[in-house]
C-alpha cells in the first residue's frame, strides 16, 4: 500500500442509505478516486442532481458531497412501475494535509460530479539533480 | 343462459394493468435478466413515460428502436481515462448495455420522444390512435 492513499479516502460508513429529514431516502453514491500528477480526482455518480442543488464542504479533513434530487412527475401520468428509487445523495470523503484547500474545483455533467482536489505542493514529488563530482 | 353481473372494481383494472407492466420487465431476451438499467414507468390513457438514471453515458452513443411493441434501447459509458492514472478506488463501472422491453401497447413512433438530462434518460411513448381507448357513444332508441 502507498502512503497516498490516506490523502483522500472515503470515510468508513456501512449504511448504503438512510432516511433524511423529508422522508425520503438519502443515498451513498458511487464513487471513483483517481491520482493524477498534481491532483486528485473525485467522480461521484448523482443522476438527477443539478449545479444548483449540489452542495460541497470541506470542513477539516472532510470533504462532503450533498446533492438535492426533485422528485419526478409528468403531468397526468401515475407512477405504476417503480424500477429504483428516487432521493438525495451524501457522502463524505476524508482528505490528508498533503491538498491545497484553495484549489479546489468541482464541475457537474450528464449526473456526475467530478472534484478536483489539488496536491499541496510541498506534496509534489520533486526531482533532485545529482551532481557529478570528480 | 346464465348472466353473470360483476361489480366493477378499478382496483381490479389497476391490478391488470400493473400486470401489463411486469410483462414490460420480463419479457423480451435481454430483460432485466441481462442487467440492463432499472426504469419507472409512468402511465395515462394516452401512453406511457420511462425514466432511469443513467449517468456519465455518451448521449450519442443512446439508440432507441420500436418494432411493434417491443423497445429496443442501447447505452454506452466509458470514462475519459489516462494512460498513467491510478485509481485508489473505483466503484463506477464502463458500461455497455442492449435492453429490450415489451410495451403493453404499440406505440406511435411519429411521436415518440426521447430526453437526456442530468445523466436521465426519458422516453414518452404515445399508444397509435388505433390504440387508444376510444369512448362509445349510446344512442337513445
Amino acid at each position: 500500500m502507498n502512503g497516498c492513499e490516506t490523502l483522500i479516502k472515503p470515510e468508513a460508513e456501512n449504511a448504503t442509505t438512510e432516511k433524511s429529514s423529508h422522508n425520503r431516502p438519502t443515498f451513498r453514491p458511487s464513487a471513483d478516486i483517481r491520482e493524477l500528477d498534481r491532483a486528485y480526482e473525485l467522480v461521484v455518480d448523482v443522476p438527477g442532481a443539478t449545479e444548483e442543488s449540489i452542495e460541497l464542504t470541506l470542513k477539516a479533513d472532510q470533504l462532503t458531497v450533498e446533492a438535492k434530487v426533485a422528485d419526478q412527475a409528468f403531468d397526468g401520468y401515475q407512477l405504476v412501475a417503480n424500477g429504483y428509487p428516487v432521493g438525495d445523495y451524501r457522502r463524505t470523503f476524508r482528505v490528508g494535509d498533503g491538498i491545497n484547500r484553495d484549489g479546489i474545483d468541482a464541475s457537474v455533467k450528464d449526473g456526475v460530479l467530478r472534484v478536483t482536489v489539488p496536491k499541496a505542493e510541498e506534496a509534489l514529488s520533486q526531482k533532485i539533480a545529482v551532481k557529478r563530482v570528480d | 343462459m346464465a348472466t353473470t353481473v360483476t361489480r366493477w372494481n378499478p382496483w381490479q383494472e389497476l391490478e391488470a394493468f400493473r400486470r401489463e407492466v411486469d410483462g414490460l420487465f420480463r419479457s423480451g431476451e435481454t430483460g432485466r435478466r441481462s442487467g440492463g438499467p432499472a426504469w419507472n414507468v409512468y402511465r395515462s390513457e394516452e401512453g406511457v413515460v420511462l425514466t432511469s438514471e443513467l449517468p456519465g453515458y455518451d448521449p450519442d452513443a443512446f439508440e432507441v428502436e420500436s418494432k411493434r411493441d417491443a423497445l429496443t434501447i442501447r447505452g454506452r459509458r466509458v470514462e475519459p481515462t489516462g494512460d498513467d492514472d491510478r485509481f485508489l478506488r473505483r466503484e463506477r463501472r464502463d458500461r455497455e448495455f442492449e435492453q429490450t422491453l415489451k410495451l403493453p401497447f404499440v406505440p406511435d413512433t411519429e411521436k415518440t420522444e426521447a430526453e437526456y438530462r442530468h445523466g436521465i434518460l426519458t422516453l414518452k411513448l404515445w399508444r397509435s390512435p388505433a390504440e387508444q381507448p376510444r369512448k362509445i357513444a349510446v344512442k337513445t332508441v
